[in-house]
């Protein structure tokens, strides 16, 4: 069904679609779609928490608690005509009507605008709807009318958790200094512990939380259902917690649906998906649960089973941007063509070659120029990966690229405009291609393969090993492995290891999952990376193997370490200050005077001084000279020699850039093309090959290379240029298939070769080097 | 004398000299003619760049002109109204003109309701161009009007009116309201310069093959930039391939001494060839390429011909 259809169908449902416990699960539902991003959504369930709830509202509330939904709507739809419009907004909202509720809460705090509380429960309803920059405002006026107000300060912690940063924790640790036993304040807290796995510390919360909630005749299935999520996170799927919720409401799905967030969170797709089922079986009108049941089923690649969830999601709540978005998307997903290739692979110490089907998912605009790389960067990614972490894929792998990056941000976190380039769902990895972003703007080889190491890692510990781990892995191969040579880490990086940012590494995860400063999450990454490098480089890489089988035996951080290594986590803190002090010293220790150097470096360049940008770059170079990315000394010392008409220095630092690791398309076109006039046409065609793991979508590109490769004799190289260069519509489509038919002629492909020059000359019938190779082909000399 | 008449009398000695006498009785063999007018820069660096586009666009004209005379490049300060008024007057007293290309190269604007060709002193509106246009007694008329706002030509300039002869129409925009500074006449001349544009490798790059060139090469341009494209080619009319507007290679050298009948035989065969294409989807496939296969190997035999007679007089 395409979307546009259930768009007409729904309409009409959706003033009676149930609603109130369903409203509240949005929130939920937000941490989970956005936790891949590490970004802390809503954590709270709004109405429950309110200490100045209206009596009316509260027998609704408990009608509704103990899961007789008709009987609940009976109760609240009256009071959408309550003389209060504060209580009205309230019912409106508990209905499922958050615009109206918008309104009415809009026109009561015109009436009393004085009235902190309002504005508290009018935040809480934007919080509600996913939308916490909305709703931090109201909280913060709240507090202005009344600094004591705490149903506003755990709505603005709340709130502020969405974003990165430490003002959340710091309003918790407030509210829990001044208020211990607040039970919203608690759940928040065990939440974050959960999310780092910290389980015995979530459950003390969680004990609290039940002790203050008994005592103030608090409903307490939010906390039955986070103890049921340390339980799951144990791996108890029984949980004592989960039979309580359903003996208290029999129609309770938040019991199945909260812990799916932490399977979602530590990539367990299948596992979230079966506990999504269970929620869908006792809460049928569960929308947010049937939508994130119709993603992960997506993101597990049953496409028809998350269509069937995301339409069921649709019909009961049409405004959920999640859904939408993603019903959107598999519209588009006509768009894609799926090609099927073999992956062939060899465990260590068999003698045998064993096989799994690769899916490539490709857009069919670009289906055609960029499969020879996708898949050949793929195999090449299985056969390394699974000799390296002794692991042979038990699945078919999926590879989907996106054009449009907005299609892949859903696909990924169902909302367009993230950030991301890929991600790994267990066997399926999703991500930009490289058509997706200007050119040289990432290096989608470098992606892909990142993305491929993580179905190892994945699967390896069965989804147990921690995110940083995964992550560190994936950047190590990126940098050990990958197809861009060096190790690239970021200017910002550097600066937050100068500033002795890092994380102790059992607490890295929190790096990834609830950043304290703007760029945390890419610090975790290189951290993790460069952990996963100096283990590999000190202890041997067969023990990073060791450690994704420790947790996959469970055990956490401390103890696979400990286990593997034979240190404490500490010690391995330890080491890696030595590491970076082995392997970055230099750069750490010099960090403001080589920022210094850069940045007069580049004032020369932009004034055209051309000896001191030489001299400046030459001292940069002797601190740090691994910088390619943007204001690199070797791309300014190439234009200062250049300026000087010193061409071969100029092609030297371009190359050394190059060696380095550069990767700006432009720029290493124009080093192919010096290198080609210097007659140095191997190194030339190596820069040309480089340039198809960066920017491929490029006519001259696979023009050049191809002719290069026919040149040399490699004429398989030849044939996977001049196909993708056929796959970009070039303007003269003649000349490629001559060049087609020149190396199926070269590899004695007399069929294949005719076929080709036949094809050159529908397109070009007077071509005559075609024509002569036709009578060469067909032996017709007439 | 009055200004008036002073300014006529410049204008007819200048078109004069440009080989066109105003007047003078049509001459007996058809005419190819090419008016390249180069428009206002604004800016020196546009200015050069227009003046390097109309005059690359009217060398290649004469290469494969009957007559360097018919070949008409107005730019820079003679680029004025009265002055290209003059000259299609002049042009409009021929009969003898078998195909006129009109390139119009510069910046263009578009108010929302009239678009004008900005040259120096008043612009020319698209009414204006349009009389002037219909002036010419050809045959067939090519208009390329390379500028921003082009586009809005295509509702003023009726492709479909057979009292003035076949007219094909192509724009660098495909509506008035695309305003910015535009890419295309840098890939026209790239087309009309290069044999890459020729896409059927008959050594003459026709006009429809111009066109291809140009719109493929400003779409790669914006698609590989990943920038919003601000121009969109356009073309209007039937029958674009029958303009030829430059040449290349032996062809270019010898045309005149292959014989006709050579030329004739290799159209046949290339007709034989194009109506087995259309017929593709309904032949069975290897049929088909064995088809292909002899047809070709007769124009390759026709081909080699040509060649030698080429070559022959080029000794």
């Amino acid at each position: 069904m395409s979307f546009k259809s259930i768009t007409t169908r729904q309409t009409d449902r959706r003033n009676v679609a149930p609603l109130r416990r369903t409203a509240l699960s949005a929130l939920v539902k937000a941490a989970v779609a956005t936790s891949i991003l590490s970004v802390a959504a809503p954590l709270v369930h709004a109405e429950e928490y309110d200490p100045n709830r209206n009596s009316q509202l509260l027998e609704c509330d408990q009608i509704y608690d103990r899961g007789d939904i008709d009987a609940a709507i009976s109760c609240y739809t009256p009071l959408k005509s309550d003389p209060s419009l504060a209580v009205a907004a309230e019912a409106a909202w508990a209905l499922g009507n958050t615009r109206q509720a918008n309104e009415l809460f809009r026109r009561a705090v015109q009436e009393q605008p004085n009235n902190p509380h309002l504005r508290a429960r009018w935040g809480r309803l934007f919080l509600s709807t996913h939308q916490p920059s909305s709703a931090a405002p109201l909280f913060r006026e709240a507090l202005l009318m009344d600094p004591n107000l705490v149903h506003a300060k755990t709505g603005l912690a709340a709130a502020l958790l969405s974003q990165p940063g430490a003002e959340a924790r710091k309003l918790l640790n407030e509210i829990a200094s001044d208020h211990p036993d607040n039970v919203e304040a608690l759940l928040m807290m065990a939440r974050l512990q959960l999310e780092t796995r910290n389980l015995d510390q979530a459950d003390q919360l969680l004990d609290r939380a039940l002790k203050s909630a008994e005592a103030s005749n608090i409903v307490p299935l939010d906390i039955y259902a986070l103890k049921a999520s340390a339980d799951m996170l144990r791996d108890n799927e029984n949980s004592q917690w989960t039979r309580k919720a359903l003996e208290y409401s029999p129609a309770y799905g938040d019991v199945f649906y909260v812990p799916a967030h932490y399977h979602l969170i530590n990539y367990r797709y299948v596992e979230a998906v079966d506990v999504l089922q269970k929620a869908v079986e006792v809460q049928p009108t569960h929308w947010s649960a049937h939508s994130q049941l119709g993603i992960n089923l997506l993101r597990l690649n049953d496409i028809e089973g998350a269509k069937k969830h995301l339409e069921i999601a649709y019909s009961g709540d049409p405004y959920d941007t999640a859904t939408v978005n993603t019903l959107k998307l598999l519209d588009t997903l006509e768009e894609y063509k799926d090609l099927d290739t073999i992956a062939t692979f060899r465990l260590p110490n068999t003698s045998n070659d064993a096989t799994v089907p690769v899916v490539m998912r490709l857009h069919k605009s670009e289906a055609k120029y960029l499969s020879p790389y996708v898949e050949e960067l793929t195999l090449k990614a299985v056969a390394t990966f699974s000799e390296r972490y002794d692991f042979a894929p038990q699945e078919p792998l999926i590879v989907e690229l996106f054009p449009n990056h907005d299609d892949f941000a859903v696909r990924t976190v169902s909302t367009p405009g993230v950030g991301l380039l890929g991600v790994a769902f267990g066997y399926l990895i999703a991500m930009d291609s490289p058509s997706a972003r200007a050119p040289g703007e990432f290096h989608w080889g470098s992606t892909l393969w990142h993305e491929l190491a993580h179905i190892f890692s994945i699967k390896k510990s069965n989804h147990r090993m921690p995110r940083w781990f995964t992550e560190g892995i994936s950047v190590y191969e990126e940098w050990a492995t990958g197809p861009l040579p060096g190790r690239h880490i970021p200017v910002d990086v550097l600066q937050a290891i100068q500033e002795n940012k890092l994380l102790p590494v059992k607490d890295l995860d929190s790096g990834f999952v609830r950043p304290t400063y703007p760029n945390q999450v890419n610090v975790s990454y290189m951290q993790a990376g460069l952990i996963c490098t100096m283990i590999s480089e000190f202890w041997g890489h067969d023990k990073l193997t060791e450690m994704l089988v420790e947790y996959e035996k469970r055990q956490d951080t401390t103890q696979a370490v400990r286990t593997v290594l034979g240190i404490s986590t500490e010690e391995l803190d330890r080491n890696l200050d030595r590491y970076i002090e082995m392997n970055l010293g230099t750069v750490i220790s010099q960090f403001d005077t080589w920022k210094e150097l850069i940045s007069s470096m580049n004032n020369a360049v932009q004034n055209k001084q051309w000896t001191t940008v030489i001299a400046l770059a030459n001292q940069a170079n002797d601190i740090y000279p691994e910088y390619v990315a943007s204001g690199s000394t070797w791309l300014a010392m190439h234009d200062a020699y250049e300026a000087n008409g010193d061409l071969a220095k100029a092609i030297t630092a371009l190359e050394t850039w190059f060696d380095y690791g550069g990767y700006q398309p432009d720029m290493l076109h124009q080093l192919a093309h010096r290198l080609r006039d210097q007659g140095r046409t191997d190194r030339a065609t190596e820069v040309l090959e480089a340039i198809n793991w960066v920017s491929p979508n490029s006519i001259d590109l696979h023009e050049r290379l191809g002719k290069d490769y026919l040149a040399r004799g490699d004429n398989e190289a030849a044939l996977r240029e001049f196909h993708s260069l056929l796959g970009l519509d070039p303007h003269d489509k003649s000349v490629v298939h001559l060049n087609i038919a020149y190396a199926y002629k070269n590899l004695n492909d007399k069929k294949r070769a005719t076929r080709n020059v036949l094809q050159a000359l529908e397109y070009a019938p007077f071509f005559r080097e075609a024509q002569d190779l036709l009578v060469e082909l067909t032996g017709d000399s007439s | 004398m009055s200004r008036a008449k002073l300014k006529l009398l410049k204008i007819i000695s200048l078109i004069s000299a440009l080989g066109i006498a105003p007047g003078i009785a049509p001459i007996a063999n058809a005419a190819n003619v090419t008016v390249v007018i180069g428009g206002l820069g604004g800016s020196e660096a546009f200015a050069e760049k227009f003046d390097n586009y109309a005059t690359a666009i009217a060398d290649e004209a004469k290469r494969i002109a009957s007559a360097e005379t018919d070949v008409i490049l107005l730019h820079g300060s003679a680029a004025k109204k009265e002055i290209i008024t003059a000259l299609f007057d002049a042009l409009s007293t021929r009969t003898d003109i078998n195909s006129f290309n009109a390139y119009f190269i510069g910046h263009g604007s578009f108010d929302g309701r009239s678009y004008k060709f900005n040259i120096p002193g008043p612009d020319i509106n698209d009414t204006e161009l349009l009389e002037l246009l219909n002036k010419v007694k050809a045959q067939q008329q090519l208009i390329v009007a390379a500028t921003s706002s082009s586009g809005a030509l295509l509702e003023v300039i009726d492709t479909g009116d057979q009292t003035v002869g076949q007219r094909v129409l192509i724009t660098a925009t495909k509506n008035g309201r695309e305003k910015t500074a535009v890419l295309f006449p840098e890939y026209l001349v790239e087309a009309l310069t290069t044999p890459a544009a020729d896409t059927d490798k008959n050594e003459s790059i026709t006009a429809l093959e111009v066109f291809n060139y140009a719109n493929s090469a400003v779409e790669g341009y914006y698609e590989t930039e990943k920038l919003l494209a601000p121009e969109h080619p356009r073309m209007q009319g039937e029958n674009a391939e029958s303009f030829e507007l430059a040449r290349y290679g032996a062809l270019l050298a010898a045309r005149d001494q292959v014989p006709e009948e050579l030329l004739a035989t290799r159209e046949t065969l290339a007709n034989q060839v194009s109506t087995l294409r259309s017929r593709k989807d309904d032949i069975d496939e290897d049929e088909y390429f064995d088809t292909l296969q002899d047809l070709m190997l007769q124009l390759s035999d026709v081909q080699s011909q040509i060649d030698a007679a080429s070559e022959q007089s080029e000794n």
